[in-house]
């Protein structure tokens, strides 16, 4: 096979490719449109961050800077109140609002002022902290 | 801002417009199987659009063919990893992955068969044929430069390789697809 005949054949198969391009099936277009819009709407997610406004980017660097000095001023105070740990401190409270005990002292708050008025009363008298008797004068 | 991204949305647009039957064929014809060329296409175009879309446009096809050539590889791997395990547990080769019969795949010699469509249609077939015996490398450079039209370089950039391998590659396959098609063809 010479040149010219070369030529021919590589034509000749170019031109059987782009026929069966050309006919292909309604199904593999649908396909193949579905797949590029696919791609191009991967491309207006990853563009949509650069597409913000010009003046949103120095608002929002402000944003962080204003955020970091509360943090920074909020932690500064924390660790300047010498001798009590934040942590442990804030561990005393929550047990101190989460006790059931404290919450029934507040219910027998009258009792608890009776008994002191008592006590003014008679100095020498003996005291109990019983609840029953108690509950039953007040 | 906005206005580049629309000129880049529909210029790729254009591109992936322009390319995709084309290469969905590229794919088809060394696949065998029309969906794992869709999906090879479909890979490629958003793997171009994610990572390249910012690169000027004449670097497009290059990149869209060699991210393509590597699905296309890849999908050749995993089914030849695929039928080595069902070979050794006795399994069957699927009817996708079986070599086309040569009989049915010939042309008509005697001319019976009518129109110009069926004839090129027939040509097509002999062309997969010839095609698919040919090794890899030498596929994908027939493919991309003489069937695709890719000029030497963007070939070499395609396949990932030097333009004088290209030649090399492409020359070999010429020639063997001047044996096995010459007879039809001639």
């Amino acid at each position: 096979m010479n040149d010219a005949n070369e030529n021919l054949m590589l034509e000749k198969a170019r031109a059987a490719f782009l026929e069966s391009v050309a006919t292909l099936d309604a199904g593999t277009l649908a396909g193949l449109r579905a797949a590029r819009e696919r791609a191009l709407e991967e491309v207006r997610t990853q563009t949509a961050f650069w597409r913000r406004p010009a003046w949103s980017l120095p608002l929002s660097a402000a944003a962080i800077v204003l955020a970091a000095v509360v943090a920074g001023v909020v932690w500064w105070n924390l660790d300047s109140q010498p001798g009590v740990p934040f942590a442990t401190n804030n561990g005393e409270d929550m047990a101190i609002v989460l006790s059931n005990d404290n919450l029934d002292m507040y219910a027998d708050m009258d009792f608890y002022r009776w008994l002191q008025a008592q006590q003014q009363q008679s100095p020498g008298a003996p005291t109990t902290q019983t609840d029953s008797g108690g509950n039953n004068n007040g | 801002m906005l206005g580049g991204f629309l000129d880049t949305r529909a210029s790729l647009n254009v591109f992936l417009a322009g390319v995709e039957r084309r290469a969905f064929r590229i794919a088809q014809l060394a696949l065998r199987n029309p969906d794992d060329a869709l999906d090879a296409v479909q890979d490629a175009m958003l793997q171009l659009a994610k990572r390249y879309a910012q690169r000027p446009e004449n670097e497009w096809p290059p990149l869209f063919y060699r991210i393509l050539q590597s699905r296309i590889r890849d999908c050749q791997r995993r089914r030849a990893v695929r039928n080595r395990v069902l070979s050794f547990f006795g399994g069957q080769r699927e009817a996708e992955d079986d070599p086309p019969d040569p009989i049915e795949a010939a042309p008509d010699l005697a001319g019976r068969e009518p129109g110009e469509e069926v004839a090129q249609a027939a040509a097509m077939q002999v062309l997969e044929t010839a095609l698919d015996a040919l090794p890899g490398r030498q596929r994908e450079a027939f493919m991309l430069r003489i069937l695709e039209g890719l000029d030497v370089a963007d070939t070499a950039r395609s396949m990932g390789c030097s333009e004088g391998s290209v030649k090399t590659h492409l020359s070999r396959a010429v020639h063997s697809l001047r044996q096995s098609l010459g007879e039809h063809w001639s």
